[in-house]
């Protein structure tokens, strides 16, 4: 195989992601922002290309985010929990096409 | 603009091919910005809706989980999750297949997935239907959650060489074009002036030479 394979890792609280694992995800248990960001640079650092991040725990991490955000890899996304969307990951999108296109096109009709 | 340069037809040309080549460099800039806008949006396109799918998915998936979760004691639960089969030797596993992409020459990475898991190779008798239906869910979502990873990772990268490039070209449009045609004008007029000044001084010298 040339091409180089890599781990997809979960960030977040271990009873609701750890179905995950059996899908051959690494879950690593977070329960606050801090552990979740030392999980996140582990996993990182352990080379894996797309890093799952629950949502809520995501919030406190806007620095560390942005940061891997301008790298190739990993891919830093926001998932929910069992409560639903807190809705940051559309907020998170809708700053980039801000970003990009210079005005806020997304506006209306969010 | 303070403009500092000697008025002479050497630093004339020079200037003028300064802004020649700005004004190429702009040119490009613009399309460039142009066209990574263009892939921006087939992205922001693409992206419509999967989040909302993959989302309402998987908190679908994880309140099965929970239901199965508050059924079986924990230890029958992480066996299930951790022992069945050869899940201990595949959990954390790689099984992404990764290639760069070069999207306008921004390097974006593609993601493959390697290899559909059944994931419930576990002892039945000791598990609940709902945890089949919660693990089902996410093998079902996860083809779709990592191209969300995808397309999510190439609007981030390509959002930030846009705004890179848009600020190239809006500081070519409005600092340097300006400034080298202000030069450029400057040196016209001196030239202009020195030559006049040329001029009116030998017609003086010829009055002179005529008038004695």
């Amino acid at each position: 195989m040339a091409e180089p394979r890599s781990r997809v890792g979960v960030v977040g609280p271990k009873d609701i992601y750890l179905g995950f694992k059996s899908l051959g995800l690494k879950v690593v248990d977070a329960r606050t922002p801090r552990e979740a960001e030392a999980a996140i640079q582990a996993l990182a650092s352990e080379g894996a290309a797309i890093i799952f991040v629950a949502e809520e725990l995501a919030q406190g991490l806007g620095p560390l985010i942005e940061r891997f955000s301008q790298q190739p890899s990993p891919a830093i996304v926001m998932i929910p929990d069992h409560r639903g969307s807190l809705g940051l990951a559309r907020e998170r999108l809708r700053r980039l096409v801000e970003k990009a296109v210079g005005i806020d096109l997304l506006a209306e009709g969010r | 603009m303070e403009v500092r340069v000697n008025a002479t037809r050497m630093e004339l040309l020079r200037q003028k091919k300064r802004l020649a080549m700005a004004q190429r460099g702009h040119r490009l800039l613009k399309q460039k910005r142009d066209e990574l806008m263009h892939r921006f949006m087939e992205l922001v396109e693409q992206r419509r809706g999967l989040r909302e799918r993959v989302e309402e998915a998987l908190v679908l998936g994880f309140r099965s989980f929970l239901v199965a979760r508050a059924e079986m004691s924990k230890e029958v639960l992480y066996e299930a999750l951790m022992t069945g089969g050869d899940m201990a030797d595949r959990a954390g596993a790689p099984l992404l297949a990764v290639r760069m992409d070069s999207v306008m020459n921004v390097q974006v990475p593609r993601f493959a997935l390697q290899d559909s898991r059944e994931p419930y190779a576990y002892g039945l008798a000791t598990t609940s239907a709902e945890l089949d239906r919660a693990l089902t869910t996410f093998s079902e979502v996860l083809p779709e959650l990592i191209k969300l990873a995808e397309i999510e990772k190439a609007m981030e990268l390509l959002a930030e060489e846009i705004e890179k490039t848009r600020r190239r070209v809006n500081a070519l449009e409005q600092i340097l074009i300006p400034q080298l045609e202000q030069t450029i004008k400057f040196i016209y007029m001196a030239l202009d002036e020195m030559e006049r000044s040329s001029r009116a001084q030998l017609l003086r010298i010829k009055e002179i030479i005529r008038g004695a």
